[in-house]
């Protein structure tokens, strides 16, 4: 090889070595935006008469975002929730979405409620934003919207689930329905009698609806008794209604099996009906008995934070916060150059979130493993309870997967 | 045939609750000319005083009734002094608008002081519910009828039989010529307020046991308007009767027209009453005055 050849050989070395092999680390920053912290707007019920279960929530997303944070947030990044007011309203809601949009550049939403859901639907389409939900209607997977995940079992699944208890485990073929005249009520109720027609030929022998607030249940629990019925469901998501037609049904003497949505075990639900609520039903988004780490471990830190037993609405958003960091890190959307964090320019940040959260697959959450679905359904577990002494006590754990086809 | 008197006892039950609160609507359009929005939310602030002397005191019923009295006795006269007093010049629908804003005050205070769980009170009777010949008796609505019955006849009483109860009828008849006789009308209208309050506050711990204690049973207000309308403002048998025409009508239009529209048979009802006899069952045409 000649002197020259050499030189040159030496010369292209170090070219080579100087020019990186992807864009720079430098250049890409120079796009990026220098950041304190990770948001993500919550739109939750702080006042009005939902503020409950808004308590609830927010104590999942707040243990959440303490393990996320724990464990070095994203990337080393810190994660903050940012908390807007919606009252448990769907205007309360449009207005608390577009006051986090408009006034954070936020990665990613929590909302709740399928009212809700379905109201903020054309902002969340517009403002192409990953948004975590805990609504149940099987409506809302209809609208296609490609940037809502759902964190809990669609009431088409939890309705199958139910029909099938009913008839399979419980053994009753004389059925009737009692459910909120609301789009959860309504839709459950639709989705259950779909499946007993489809899957057994039964069609419920009583339907009876309510409004959500009503005080006395006489007419319609007598309804159905003199149906002649040897089973219930219902499906309600206001737990004093829950209450009263628990203590209506014992009062008026109806001798058949009641299995509730799960909002029938719901510790409120439970602390009112007292003994009333002994002996019923319910297919719910979990059981104590479950011995799943990550459930037992949620369950733990609930109780040593909260000293109070967790509910299911602490628990869809407990997993959720932790859902969007873990989606977050394997999107690469946060980087950290010397002491500084920097993230994607916002949209598309919040497309490759998206795109991460779409290729969830065997995520190990409290409330099981977390998979998208062609709906971006995210997960396919429950649990039917018995309440014993006004405690849910685990009848059977379902994997929708086996058990609904 | 057995669901037929268990709907009339539920429709007797609710019935007698609505006449309550409709009771004390009407004393207050009788003695101030005007109408009290903020009714509703007084039932609610019973309720929570009820839980309150009931189950943080742990006082027994007997003693809690007395003090749960003296509490909205208190908040009723602070409702006149502080909202009616100042406005008592005032278009009426002034009042109107600062009676619904005293409702909004008193359910965003309940959830701040209670919290936003539903609270449940031990019921006044510790006994399961009974049968008697085929009827299924829950012994918490039995007290409320029992009771209820029992107040709105001292109500009757004390308007009727006492110089006080004179008193504030001559006011609620003319103000001025009540003046006129020497009655201090600014005190006889407070003592409307004072009575008005704890009727509402007397239905709120009464339905506390059954209905739990949320801020939802403020909602209950518009039955007790339909109470007045159709039982004719004003005219406590009237009230009592139009509580259980309204009970009724919900209770039967439930079970064989629709549960769904529960509460809308009441207020078909009371536009019907609107267009056939506006004056309501006992009183004279209110047309004018509504």
């Amino acid at each position: 090889m000649t002197k020259l050849m050499k030189s040159i050989l030496v010369v292209l070395i170090f070219a080579a070595l100087s020019v990186p092999s992807a864009p720079s680390h430098a250049a890409s920053l120079a796009e990026w935006e220098e950041v304190d912290y990770f948001p993500i707007g919550v739109s939750n019920h702080i006042t009005g008469t939902s503020a409950l279960s808004g308590r609830h929530r927010a104590n999942g997303y707040n243990l959440g975002l303490e393990e996320v944070n724990e464990a070095g947030g994203i990337n080393g990044l810190p994660v903050k929730l940012i908390y807007e007011d919606d009252q448990g309203s769907t205007t309360g809601a449009v207005a608390a979405v577009r006051r986090l949009l408009s006034q954070h550049p936020i990665l990613a939403l929590q909302i709740c409620r399928s009212s809700i859901v379905n109201a903020v639907h054309p902002i969340i389409l517009e403002e192409k934003v990953p948004t975590l939900f805990g609504a149940t209607a099987w409506s809302i997977s209809e609208l296609k919207n490609p940037w809502y995940f759902r964190m809990r079992v669609n009431d088409k699944d939890t309705a199958a689930i139910m029909a099938k208890f009913i008839v399979e485990d419980l053994k009753k073929t004389k059925i009737a329905s009692l459910h909120d005249a609301d789009v959860f009520g309504q839709g459950g109720d639709e989705e259950t009698k779909k499946y007993l027609k489809s899957k057994y030929g039964i069609t419920p022998i009583t339907t009876q609806k309510y409004t959500s607030g009503t005080k006395d249940f006489t007419a319609q629990l007598l309804a159905i008794k003199e149906s002649g019925a040897e089973v219930v469901y219902c499906w309600g998501t206001n737990s004093e209604d829950n209450a009263i037609i628990l203590r209506q049904f014992k009062q008026l003497g109806l001798q058949m099996d009641l299995i509730g949505s799960a909002a029938y075990c719901s510790s409120v639900t439970l602390d009112i009906a007292g003994t009333h609520a002994n002996g019923i039903y319910s297919v719910y988004d979990f059981a104590f008995e479950d011995d799943r780490p990550e459930l037992q471990h949620w369950v733990k830190a609930y109780r040593t934070k909260y000293q109070e037993d967790p509910d299911f609405w602490a628990l869809y958003t407990y997993d959720g916060t932790k859902l969007i960091a873990d989606a977050a890190k394997r999107a690469g959307i946060v980087k950290k150059d010397g002491n500084k964090f920097y993230i994607m320019p916002l949209q598309e940040a919040r497309e490759a979130l998206a795109k991460a959260l779409r290729e969830t697959k065997g995520y190990k959450g409290a409330a099981g493993t977390y998979s998208a679905d062609e709906y971006q359904n995210m997960i396919r577990q429950l649990a039917v309870v018995r309440i014993e002494e006004s405690k849910p006590r685990l009848v059977k754990l379902v994997n929708l997967e086996e058990d609904t086809n | 045939m057995n669901e037929f008197f268990q709907l009339i006892l539920a429709g007797i039950a609710m019935g007698f609750v609505y006449a309550l609160m409709g009771l004390s609507i009407a004393l207050i359009y009788n003695a101030a000319g005007t109408v009290s929005f903020a009714q509703g939310a007084l039932v609610m602030l019973g309720a929570y005083v009820g839980v309150t002397v009931l189950e943080t005191f742990h006082l027994s019923y007997q003693l809690a009734l007395p003090a749960a009295i003296i509490i909205m006795g208190v908040i009723g006269w602070g409702y006149q002094r502080f909202i009616y007093y100042p406005l008592r010049y005032a278009n009426r629908l002034m009042f109107i608008i600062a009676g619904i804003g005293f409702g909004i005050f008193l359910e965003n205070i309940a959830i701040n002081v209670w919290g936003a769980a539903p609270l449940i009170v031990r019921p006044m009777i510790a006994v399961n519910t009974f049968k008697v010949g085929g009827l299924y008796l829950e012994p918490q609505l039995v007290a409320i009828v029992i009771i209820t019955g029992c107040i709105l006849l001292l109500e009757q009483y004390f308007l009727r039989c006492t110089m006080l109860g004179k008193m504030t009828q001559a006011v609620a008849q003319d103000k001025d010529a009540a003046s006129l006789m020497g009655i201090n009308v600014g005190v006889m209208i407070a003592i409307t307020f004072i009575n008005s309050t704890i009727l509402a506050g007397i239905a709120g711990i009464l339905i506390a046991p059954i209905f739990y204690v949320t801020t939802g049973l403020s909602m209950l207000l518009p039955k007790a308007f339909a109470t007045c309308v159709v039982g004719g403002f004003g005219n406590t048998t009237g009230t009592i009767l139009g509580g259980v025409i309204i009970g009724l009508t919900e209770a039967f239009g439930a079970r064989y027209i629709s549960p769904v529209y529960r509460d809308a048979w009441a207020f078909v009802f009371l536009i019907l009453f609107l267009f056939f006899r506006p004056q309501g069952i006992f009183r004279e045409r209110i047309g004018e005055k509504v």
